[in-house]
């Protein structure tokens, strides 16, 4: 298991409200990038992230400690996300192309607009389907391993890999073809 | 990882932060939002126990009285005591206190003085409060035909949210994390958290409180500042 997956509640302050402090100082960002992420609205991700630190507030005496911290308030997050967009949005469609459903549209400023279209993978990853999409996200940059990823979407840990698998092919695909083209 | 994932975490990482991500963080604003609703969360779970424990023990009386026979069910609930506490520890009290859950009406005052006629008029009101908090609202809890039970008392500077509750219940939280102070002579509690204080104090057995957006030196002065 990664680093981030070790168990390190016994770090944290006990009481919910000291602990809700270090929560949001130590992973606001976090939690605020993971529902922009899913969502692609800054108001939608706040309304989010306000709910999983509420969500994390009411569950912290309850919460035992068997995951990081932040594995458990990212799993918060992406269930949050997953239940306000429609989970249905993250299942693979991998048979009918033309009727995958692309999901969201991500609003980004002009400047990060710039850059996106210049980036090497990430103006990729935001092409593939959202099922490969939250792979990657979840798996390269939430650090999350694959056991900790299918308690967070609630599917079988094999699942999880092949769809990091494909999702890796997929993104290997979509870089081939901008270089060739 | 490989070599290959390593590469790919990093330049995932680095473009979605430089683009996607970029001032992507929690606002003071949304993290004042969450303090807020999590004191309300605090507060609206506090009477939550004691109404738990008082709701099987009429449960448990219920079921003596059906036990022993006793034609007591088309009674009505023994009325109210004028002073309820958290845990009571008399079983007399727990049919009042059964009828009191099913018969709790909230309503919305107008003013200071109907506050007063709702509570009684032992009821204190802070007279100083910390400059640029105003009244927003007053809302009382009780049965019908009897004096509140709660009045809970609003004030708003911006974004920044005071509660001041009076109650005839004692308010149930963790005296371990608190620190005892004395209120005009009376025995308090106070919590002192960044942004979010808590003072609890007893006077003429009536439960008061401070919860919000000030200093704890701030909700002293406004707690000795109540008066008839």
């Amino acid at each position: 298991m990664k680093p981030a997956g070790l168990p390190d509640k016994h770090n944290y302050p006990q009481d919910p409200a000291q602990a809700l402090e270090r929560l949001m100082d130590s992973f606001g960002a976090i939690v605020m990038r993971t529902a922009y992420f899913y969502t692609g609205d800054r108001h939608l991700a706040e309304d989010i992230s306000q709910e999983a630190f509420l969500r994390a507030y009411r569950n912290w005496t309850s919460f035992r400690g068997d995951s990081s911290v932040r594995t458990w308030l990212t799993t918060i997050t992406v269930n949050l996300c997953r239940d306000k967009m429609g989970v249905r949005m993250f299942s693979e469609q991998p048979t009918a192309p033309d009727g995958i459903d692309w999901g969201r549209t991500i609003s980004v400023e002009d400047e990060a607009l710039t850059r996106l279209e210049k980036s090497e993978v990430l103006q990729h990853v935001l092409r593939l389907p959202l099922a490969y999409q939250e792979a990657l996200y979840l798996y390269y940059y939430l650090e999350l391993s694959t056991r900790e990823i299918a308690e967070a979407t609630s599917s079988p840990e094999g699942t999880v890999r092949n769809r990091l698998h494909r999702a890796r092919e997929a993104l290997a695909r979509q870089m081939n073809e901008e270089e060739i083209g | 990882m490989t070599n290959v994932d390593n590469r790919l975490r990093e330049s995932f990482r680095q473009e979605a932060d430089r683009t996607l991500f970029l001032r992507m963080d929690l606002s003071d604003e949304v993290k004042r939002s969450i303090r807020r609703q999590a004191s309300a969360v605090t507060a609206a779970r506090r009477p939550v126990l004691p109404r738990t424990w008082i709701a099987g023990a009429v449960a448990l009386a219920a079921a003596i009285m059906i036990i022993t026979g006793i034609p007591m069910l088309q009674h009505p609930a023994v009325p109210a005591p004028p002073e309820q506490t958290a845990v009571p520890s008399a079983p007399a009290n727990t049919g009042a206190a059964g009828s009191e859950l099913s018969s709790l009406i909230m309503s919305t005052l107008g003013s200071v003085e109907d506050a007063r006629s709702a509570f009684g008029d032992g009821l204190l009101v802070p007279a100083a409060l910390p400059s640029g908090f105003e009244l927003s609202g007053i809302t009382a809890a009780g049965e019908q035909g009897k004096p509140a039970r709660d009045v809970i008392f609003t004030y708003v500077s911006g974004q920044d949210t005071i509660t001041f509750v009076a109650s005839r219940m004692a308010a149930a939280f963790p005296q371990d994390l608190f620190t005892a102070t004395k209120v005009g002579g009376a025995e308090g509690f106070v919590f002192e958290q960044p942004e979010l204080v808590e003072l609890y104090w007893m006077r003429d057995g009536i439960q008061y409180s401070i919860v919000g957006s000030l200093s704890a030196e701030e909700a002293m002065q406004a707690a000795e500042s109540a008066q008839p």
